[in-house]
């Protein structure tokens, strides 16, 4: 009779201990799934970032190709981007192009051996001198204007967004 | 044995819930930077392509035109090439520097009233897709509608 009464008192404990096994491990399972859901949040933030300065540069009003106080949402100005770029490199306008662009690089790379056969060109919108971290580029066809020989290129806006 | 029984279960309900986790947690998460990228690129490469300008012998005209030479009367000549090789050579440079490379797409130039192709770029898994998102640049032209459909396969 005792040894049958201690026989199920250790089956009793027995369950206990892995019922409590379980749930230690389910807790550990979910705190995992916490930190890995926390780093996908972060990660949304960020290419909601990067798609924010894309929109956001192709809708600048100062590079936007315009005939007749029309713009155009696709094309941007040859001469407006060169200007654009060296004018973002000058000290006393960098807190301007920062708080537009923030950690960002913006190029432009005109091909030109598709049009005319000649070489290609690449011009610096805006670049922030930033070492040692990863970013996330998109890439987005765009018309670059030559309004002076009247010619329409095709090029690649690359946006980089830095994490 | 009650107890054997009640432990039984408790393991059956964690094995499930942790199974329908790991499914759940499992299922591929979309690339939002690569649906928009490629959503945009979808978007506007039909109006960027029809505006670009190519050299054509001496004079420089833009894609559109040549599309709709190639889609009608084939009339002009780039040196020793009709517009339809200057046009498939040129869309060709253009939608390799853009379209990514393990992008499943099916660019086409089409004459709507006639269903006729005038160019086709597809690639392999494009062919019969379970689902796409198409984009469609129409081209005005004097001997019909002509439609640039660019279209980015699942």
């Amino acid at each position: 009779m005792r040894k049958k009464a201690q026989i199920q008192n250790m089956e009793t404990i027995t369950v206990v201990i892995i019922i409590i096994i379980l749930i230690v491990i389910g807790v550990i399972y979910a705190s995992n799934q916490r930190r890995s859901s926390l780093e996908e949040e972060r990660q949304r933030v960020q290419d909601l970032e990067a798609m924010k300065v894309a929109t956001n540069t192709l809708n600048l009003e100062f590079v936007k190709c315009s005939e007749a106080e029309a713009v155009s949402d696709i094309c941007i100005d040859y001469f407006k981007i060169k200007a654009l770029g060296e004018q973002s490199e000058l000290d006393k306008n960098i807190f301007f192009f920062n708080s537009l662009f923030g950690d960002s690089s913006i190029k432009v790379n005109i091909l030109k051996n598709i049009s005319l056969d000649q070489e290609n060109e690449n011009i610096t919108l805006f670049e922030v001198p930033i070492e040692n971290k990863t970013s996330i580029t998109t890439r987005i066809p765009v018309t670059v204007k030559d309004a002076v020989r009247d010619i329409n290129f095709f090029a690649i806006m690359e946006v980089s967004v830095f994490r | 044995m009650e107890i054997v029984g009640l432990l039984v279960i408790v393991i059956l309900i964690t094995l499930i819930i942790f199974f329908s986790l790991a499914f759940m947690s499992g299922m591929p998460d979309e690339d939002r930077l690569t649906v928009f990228q490629d959503a945009r690129i979808a978007n506007q490469l039909g109006p960027v392509i029809t505006e670009t300008t190519v050299e054509c012998g001496s004079r420089n005209i833009k894609v559109n035109e040549l599309i709709r030479d190639c889609a009608g009367p084939n009339e002009i000549m780039c040196l020793s090439q009709n517009s339809c090789t200057v046009l498939n050579n040129t869309l060709e440079k253009m939608i390799k520097e853009t379209l990514h490379k393990d992008l499943e797409y099916s660019f086409t130039i089409k004459k709507i009233n006639e269903d006729e192709l005038i160019t086709n770029f597809t690639t392999q898994g494009c062919v019969n897709p379970r689902r796409y998102d198409t984009y469609v640049t129409p081209i005005v032209s004097r001997i019909g509608p002509t439609n640039i459909n660019i279209r980015v396969c699942n």
